[in-house]
């Protein structure tokens, strides 16, 4: 990853610091699991360098973005580079305090508190990603307030106050404006830094796939990543709902396209079939008619 | 957005436009479906290109420079080959597959040749058929067709490969002048004018687009073709009329057109005692859920009438199902939007469960009964707290789209009741002096029930919301959203009587019936219920829409618009009620 890092042109301070944060929070015994090894890289200097220095001040990022801006790929990014164990809540309107930081439970004839990941996270010093943050209840989040600021502890109804481990961090990530998604508190929202996550260039996007599939030939590979900025406007324009503009099913259709399923097939096992509507599928498959031709073989795609 | 209402075979086409001119929203100056009514995506990529290189101006400049002219049909179509060969030679370099397109558009070009029917032949300008015929030819490497030498030079001169935008334009007129084709002036085709009366005026409405005019008689227009969308090109105009006040006639005329009450004599009576005064002093109330009834006609134009509301409705059926995608895809995403609101502000129910917030009180029976169920947990109730009453002006300024007003209605009805949110779906209008409000789905109704819609008449909205706040009942323990699709015009042929504000009486139109409907509006407001409004109307008439409804207001330029825009106003309601 510091190989990639470098690639990258991060600013090498800011390595260094980072590798004395791993040196100063070596990982505990039997947590290398919860370590994310991440398929993808995230590429964007100015984001890397934005959130790294974030973290290494000690505070928690909220990563905001649309949908396919790499948020969550970011936050595995770095919980791995700074050496981390992370543990990922995906919110969701039940989500409730119990669900974050623990609850009782009956075990044995007896009560017993049964911990949450952020209890955990808390007090081993990992990484928490809080995907999607703003689709939970604001009664539910107002439990984190106290870990999120200066007081840096957890306060268990019941139970002891628990101090926050000094390598602990929060990063929390949120689709600002997707149907229903509510505001997020103004008084959880002053406990986060904000980066706001840029759409992918479109060089980034070509660096990607060609790390991701380095026998793909250029000009199909320009051609998917024009593919993949078309079905990106349609969604903006709110032709199409999200729900096709996934990034990680064109790289899972070029996986396939590799392993020899026929180019349309892939594209609508990876893209097409997200959306179940028919005429979306039209719509989708207009513009992937305009872009790739269905009849590209294996060889025509890739150097094999 | 663009304002005109588009099919779904056509939505797919502009889809294929806008993707190639990387441009969403504009209205491009051609669409292009073959004769099977399905999109062509090699040429709608071509506009789309046409647009991404040359952009709107020029091209539009260059085909109005010709509207009108007796041979624009021609003249379209050989500027469209010309803008054709430049436009594939800019794109192709960025998108090498438009030239397997362009091939495939070719071969298809000459495969509809077998299928053509000898009148589809005599239809086709023989100049403009060969000059396809020898671009795509070429395209598929074959021997040009044979040609004049005229026709040779045109051929030649049509193609543009290579021109950017500069030299493009004024290439295209230049060539038409050389060729003898159109000297820059338009000589439109000389003017027909026929008078129609009797069965034969009957049959062109029916064919032709047709201009609104208030009237009180039930009187069912066409949806007019282009443009159907937007608003009336002329203004609506006040019809001259003597209103008769022979009370049983009219009675009979309103319960043939649009069934009978829902109220018995004596309830209807009440409610106009209650309903009818002030401005409205002398009105009539009819409220209803019933069909048409042609039996019930009193005379052979209202048993016409009866007929053609019936026949409306089979209209807006059929208008739905030729495009069921488009609209089942604007149900599903509707549906997801309202779904999502509200679960994110759902209220949350205390339950007990084996895990969550020790339960004190209950903590005995894990140790009496072995019930591990002596713990809190908090689940989110889905039960909406509200109800949602739609109400449609059905009044002759929607006879341009009424197709469009029912599959708008059906979608968002469809919708809410996915989400289990209680809706109802009214029509209102006014009629020889009666208020129109007729129930075209009832809370545990079908949604089908919305392609009764017609609209006929006038619409004195102040006694319509009246009206409406008073006999249409909501369910109990549930808030009333009450959306009004509206003009923000109200008028009616029942002049205000003398008297108050008015001592020498007033048209109920204007000002003064613009500030009843506000009044009626907070009055209803007082009374708890939420009142929001999609307004579709001229530009003229947004300081009256709020005046009347305040900021509860969501203006569409297309009916196409209006399910999406009464859902924002829903979620808006949603996060206040629930939030």
């Amino acid at each position: 990853m510091f190989a990639f890092l470098e690639q990258e042109g991060i600013s090498p301070a800011l390595l260094r610091d980072i590798q004395k944060f791993r040196e100063r929070y070596p990982l505990a015994e039997g947590l290398q699991g919860r370590v994310p090894a991440p398929k993808f890289h995230y590429y964007g200097k100015e984001i890397w360098e934005n959130a790294a220095a974030a973290l290494l001040c000690g505070k928690n990022l909220l990563l905001t973005g649309g949908k396919a801006t790499g948020k969550n790929v970011l936050s595995e990014n770095l919980a791995m580079v700074f050496g981390r164990p992370a543990w990922n809540v995906s919110f969701h309107v039940s989500v409730d305090a119990a669900a974050l930081i623990g609850m009782d439970t009956f075990a044995d004839g007896r009560v017993v508190f049964r911990p949450g990941p952020i209890y955990q996270c808390a007090k081993l010093g990992g990484f928490g990603i809080l995907d999607e943050i703003n689709m939970a209840r604001n009664e539910a989040l107002a439990v984190l307030h106290s870990t999120l600021d200066f007081r840096r502890c957890l306060d268990v109804p019941g139970y002891d106050r628990l101090p926050m481990a000094d390598s602990a961090r929060f990063i929390a990530t949120m689709n600002y404006g997707y149907a229903g998604t509510r505001e997020l508190n103004e008084a959880l929202a002053s406990r986060f830094v904000v980066l706001q996550m840029p759409a992918i260039s479109p060089e980034n996007l070509d660096r990607l796939l060609s790390r991701h599939f380095p026998a793909l030939r250029k000009k199909p590979r320009q051609q998917l990543c024009q593919l993949f900025f078309e079905l990106q406007a349609k969604c903006e324009a709110s032709e199409i709902s999200t729900k096709a503009l996934d990034l990680r099913g064109l790289l899972d259709a070029l996986e396939l396209m590799e392993a020899g399923v026929p180019v349309g097939a892939a594209l609508d096992m990876g893209v097409t079939c997200k959306t179940f509507d028919s005429y979306e599928q039209g719509l989708i498959r207009d513009v992937m008619a305009a872009r790739i031709s269905p009849k590209l073989t294996r060889d025509q795609l890739f150097d094999l | 957005m663009s304002s005109a209402h588009y099919s779904a075979q056509q939505r797919r086409a502009l889809n294929q436009v806008w993707n190639a001119a990387g441009a969403y929203g504009f209205q491009p100056l051609f669409l292009s479906l073959d004769p099977g009514g399905r999109p062509d995506l090699y040429l709608n990529t071509i506009v789309g290109c046409v647009r991404k290189w040359y952009g709107e101006a020029e091209p539009e400049r260059l085909f109005q420079s010709w509207a009108g002219d007796r041979r624009q049909a021609l003249l379209d179509d050989l500027a469209w080959l010309a803008l054709e060969s430049a436009a594939f030679a800019r794109e192709l370099p960025g998108r090498p597959l438009l030239a397997e397109l362009r091939r495939a558009h070719a071969e298809t070009f000459f495969d509809q040749e077998q299928s053509l029917s000898r009148q589809e032949w005599m239809a086709k300008n023989q100049l403009s058929y060969t000059m396809q015929a020898a671009r795509w030819r070429a395209v598929l490497g074959g021997r040009p067709p044979v040609m004049t030498p005229y026709e040779k030079r045109l051929s030649a001169a049509l193609d543009m490969a290579g021109l950017d935008g500069a030299a493009l334009f004024p290439a295209i007129p230049e060539v038409f002048s050389r060729f003898r084709l159109f000297n820059g002036k338009a000589r439109a085709p000389s003017a027909l004018r026929l008078r129609l009366t009797g069965r034969l005026a009957g049959m062109m409405t029916r064919l032709m687009p047709t201009e609104i005019v208030h009237t009180d008689v039930v009187d069912l227009g066409r949806a007019a073709g282009a443009g159907e969308g937007g608003t009336p090109a002329a203004a609506p105009r006040r019809a001259v009329l003597r209103l008769k006040e022979a009370g049983d006639a009219d009675r009979q005329y309103i319960e043939s057109c649009f069934g009978p009450p829902l109220l018995s004599a004596r309830e209807l009576g009440l409610a106009e005692q209650a309903l009818c005064t002030g401005i409205h002093l002398g009105c009539r109330l009819w409220y209803t859920a019933g069909l048409p009834n042609p039996e019930r006609a009193n005379n052979p134009e209202a048993r016409r009438m009866a007929e053609q509301a019936l026949l409306q409705a089979e209209r807006n059926r059929a208008a739905f199902s030729a495009d069921a995608a488009l609209y089942q895809n604007a149900i599903s995403r509707l549906t997801e939007r309202i779904q999502n609101c509200l679960q994110v502000h759902s209220r949350t129910e205390t339950e007990t469960a084996r895990r969550g917030w020790l339960d004190p009180s209950r903590v005995w029976r894990a140790a009496v009964l072995g019930d591990e169920r002596v713990f809190l947990r908090e689940e989110p109730s889905n039960r909406p707290g509200f109800a949602v009453d739609l109400l449609l002006d059905a009044s002759a300024s929607r006879l341009h789209c009424q197709e469009a007003v029912a599959a708008q209605g059906y979608i968002l009805a469809e919708s809410l009741e996915r989400c289990g949110v209680p809706v109802r779906v009214s029509g209102f209008c006014s009629l020889r002096g009666y208020t129109v409000l007729r129930v075209l789905k009832g809370f545990t109704d079908k949604s089908r029930g919305v392609f009764r819609y017609f609209a006929s008449g006038w619409n004195r909205d102040g006694l319509a919301l009246r009206a409406a706040g008073t006999l249409l009942e909501g369910p109990p323990d549930r808030r009333r959203i009450l959306l009004v699709l509206t003009d923000a015009s109200p008028s009616d042929s029942r002049r205000i009587p003398p008297g108050g504000e008015y001592p020498l009486g007033h048209d109920y139109d204007g000002a003064p019936a613009a500030a009843d409907a506000a009044r009626e509006v907070r009055a209803l407001v007082r009374r708890g219920l939420r009142v929001g409004a999609v307004f579709m109307g001229p530009a003229a008439n947004v300081p009256a829409a709020e005046k009347i409804y305040g900021r509860s207001l969501a203006r569409i330029r297309s009916m196409d618009q209006l399910a999406g825009a009464a859902g924002t106003l829903i979620q808006n309601e949603i996060r206040e009620l629930e939030g």
